[in-house]
């Protein structure tokens, strides 16, 4: 009876023109606290993916491979990720009797714990840990211990894939893990000027690195102990189109730089379940991605690229895509809803002054909290008068997709911002 | 002329995008002609007191907190003295409560503070103070920032002003931060320096007023500072900045 009203709800929600991604979750967990526990019956394999940047990409990516694998599959890959989400996603799927090969879901940090109490045996993907919305969790430390309460609870019936190169993502190396990590002769990120601290987790003591990819992520040591484990799937070479993984070249069409980290996590997971290589590297291939993260549109024959960017190490990272790209407009939409993080102040910790050394036409910005991103650019030394400003990104869209462009979005604003790019496309 | 900035342990004291305060003071510093300086300090060593001219200290989490105490211990009976005699120094969130006898953890335990001024702060689970805040102040008019801290702090010192919206200083009273000298202790970030210029450019007068240097602001051109401000005081007043109205 629940599951049926939910499934109704969802329907209604999308016809008002919503996305119904979280209507169907509320209603039926009002009738039963614990309803993921019946809707995971019938699945045989379940695989969550959390972490503070590239939850998505990396389920996409496994999803799709398992998708052309020939596997059943049922994936929330269009995003609602708390709780309430992922019960939605799969009371929308629901049909008495219906049995799955995977469910893949990317799952928020803070709902990790909640959705683990509600399942068997699982594993868990984790990219990587960097602040982002500490408004909602307070601190790093915080969400961690959080996260591995959680774990804990299954600590006989979990597997974990942890980044190596994070110290942070190590704090959990005592549970059953699979570890991916690239090799230190790999030399495309640049280091930012904030860093996540970079202090021992077990003694507190500093602890010292002898590669740096970016931010906490990299190869250290600590004098208690503390090091990076040699990964078991290592990436070892990267071009501008093809990854080596454990002496596998795989060719991908996946913009940014960034991704080679969610391409490795997704391969550990598909090796482990036994997908081929010539399976994943035609996924790879094809990827084209619909979902804002570095999402290619040609507008009128000029180049839109739209991102989506949560928190200072993602904004880093997209930065550096930037000037490798050097669009003639950069297009900023902050907002600070609570899916953004109501506290905008992590801007001034990325680098956005990497864009001083570009040739930038015009800078539009948009949303919320628009004027907060204006002084971020204009106090650093952005010449005023190149910032247009308006809070709606309807007014200044046809200005920003007059040129080659760069737009970069907050959780919020990318939703609304993709409906509006993806319209100028068709026409 | 030089304008000496320090920031005080940027790598640990870090938190919410506090750097921000230096990036605007830096670029005001530059509009009124003077020639900013940085200093970001590691080691209590190496600051030159004489040619201290604007001093920040920020916070950071629990665990750069009490690796930083040690450090600025080593400094406080200067940081008074030059406080005395004038230094403007913004202490925000973790700095500010620095600047006091203590900080009583949740089981009771109490963390000496550098006891530069006369007051306490009380750690507590009870609620997280986290959100935006408009804090009215004689000095500067409105200021508009946003806080997030569990410490409750306690002073009979003057305060910096009333949060007419928002959380002040503790659970009780709305009275917010410090006003001592031309030291300002706050729990105010956002960062709170680019939509308050009142404040940054209070901190550039006092040390052109000190050089005998002539003050002039009216070639500023504030526009996204304004427009900033009122967009931001519309919606916390209205109370749609707690609204998720994008569905």
């Amino acid at each position: 009876m629940s599951i049926f009203l939910s499934k109704l709800a969802i329907k209604l929600s999308r016809l008002t023109g919503r996305k119904g991604t979280n209507i169907g979750g509320k209603i039926a967990l009002k009738f039963n606290k614990h309803i993921l526990k019946k809707l995971v019956t019938n699945i045989d394999n379940i695989i969550l993916v959390t972490g503070t940047n590239g939850k998505s990409t990396t389920t996409n990516i496994i999803a799709r491979c398992l998708i052309s694998a020939n596997k059943k599959v049922v994936s929330n890959i269009d995003g609602a990720n708390m709780y309430t989400g992922i019960v939605s996603t799969l009371i929308d799927h629901y049909k008495k009797n219906n049995h799955y090969d995977y469910a893949i879901f990317e799952v928020d940090e803070g709902s990790v714990s909640q959705v683990l109490n509600d399942i068997n045996k699982c594993s868990l993907v984790i990219t990587n840990f960097f602040r982002d919305q500490l408004d909602r969790y307070a601190e790093i430390d915080m969400i961690i211990d959080k996260v591995k309460e959680g774990i804990e609870l299954k600590k006989d019936n979990i597997l974990l894939y942890l980044n190596v190169d994070d110290p942070f993502c190590m704090r959990l190396r005592d549970y059953p893990f699979i570890g991916y990590g690239l090799s230190d002769k790999i030399d495309i990120f640049k280091e930012g000027t904030i860093s996540d601290s970079r202090y021992c987790a077990i003694c507190g003591r500093p602890l010292q690195y002898s590669k740096v990819f970016y931010g906490q992520l990299g190869y250290y040591t600590c004098e208690c102990g503390f090091n990076r484990p040699e990964p078991k799937y290592l990436l070892s070479n990267v071009s501008n189109d093809a990854v080596k993984i454990n002496n596998v070249i795989y060719k991908h069409h996946i913009m940014g730089s960034y991704n080679i980290y969610n391409i490795l996590a997704a391969i550990s997971v598909l090796k482990e379940h036994h997908i081929e290589d010539n399976v994943i590297e035609n996924v790879l291939v094809n990827f084209k991605t619909i979902d804002g993260r570095m999402q290619l549109l040609n507008i009128n024959n000029k180049k839109v690229v739209l991102n989506l960017v949560k928190n200072h190490a993602g904004m880093n990272l997209t930065l550096q895509e930037v000037t490798y790209l050097k669009p003639d407009n950069i297009c900023f939409l902050l907002n600070d809803y609570t899916a953004d993080g109501k506290d905008v102040s992590w801007i001034w910790d990325a680098d956005f002054e990497y864009l001083l050394n570009l040739k930038t036409k015009k800078y539009y910005i948009s949303g919320t909290r628009c004027y907060d991103m204006a002084l971020r650019l204009k106090n650093m030394g952005i010449d005023a008068s190149k910032i247009i400003v308006n809070p709606k990104f309807e007014t200044l869209v046809d200005l920003v997709v007059s040129d080659n462009a760069f737009v970069i979005a907050s959780y919020t604003a990318l939703w609304n911002a993709k409906k509006i790019l993806e319209a100028k496309e068709v026409k | 002329m030089e304008y000496h900035i320090y920031h005080m342990f940027p790598k640990l004291l870090n938190l919410y995008g506090d750097h921000g305060n230096i990036i605007t003071l830096e670029y005001f510093a530059r509009q009124l002609g003077l020639n900013p300086v940085l200093h970001e300090v590691d080691d209590v060593n190496d600051i030159d007191w004489d040619n201290v001219d604007f001093m920040l200290i920020g916070g950071g989490s629990d665990r750069e907190q009490s690796l930083v105490t040690e450090q600025l211990g080593l400094i406080k009976d200067k940081i008074k003295d030059e406080m005395e005699k004038g230094l403007p120094i913004l202490a925000v969130c973790g700095g500010y409560q620095f600047l006091g006898n203590y900080y009583q953890g949740v089981n009771g335990e109490k963390m000496p503070g550098l006891g530069i001024l006369d007051f306490y702060t009380v750690g507590q689970t009870k609620k997280r103070m986290i959100g935006n805040a408009i804090v009215q102040t004689e000095s500067f008019g409105e200021l508009i920032g946003f806080v997030n801290h569990a410490g409750e702090t306690f002073h009979d010192l003057s305060p910096l002003g009333v949060a007419t919206s928002g959380w002040g200083n503790n659970l009780q009273t709305k009275v917010e931060g410090i006003f001592y000298k031309n030291m300002i202790g706050t729990y105010l970030h956002g960062p709170l320096l680019p939509k308050n210029p009142a404040l940054t450019l209070f901190f550039i007068k006092c040390f052109m007023d000190k050089k005998g240097l002539k003050y002039d602001d009216s070639s500023l051109d504030l526009t996204f500072e304004n427009d900033a401000r009122e967009m931001m005081k519309q919606r916390i007043l209205d109370d749609s900045v707690n609204k998720d109205d994008f569905y």
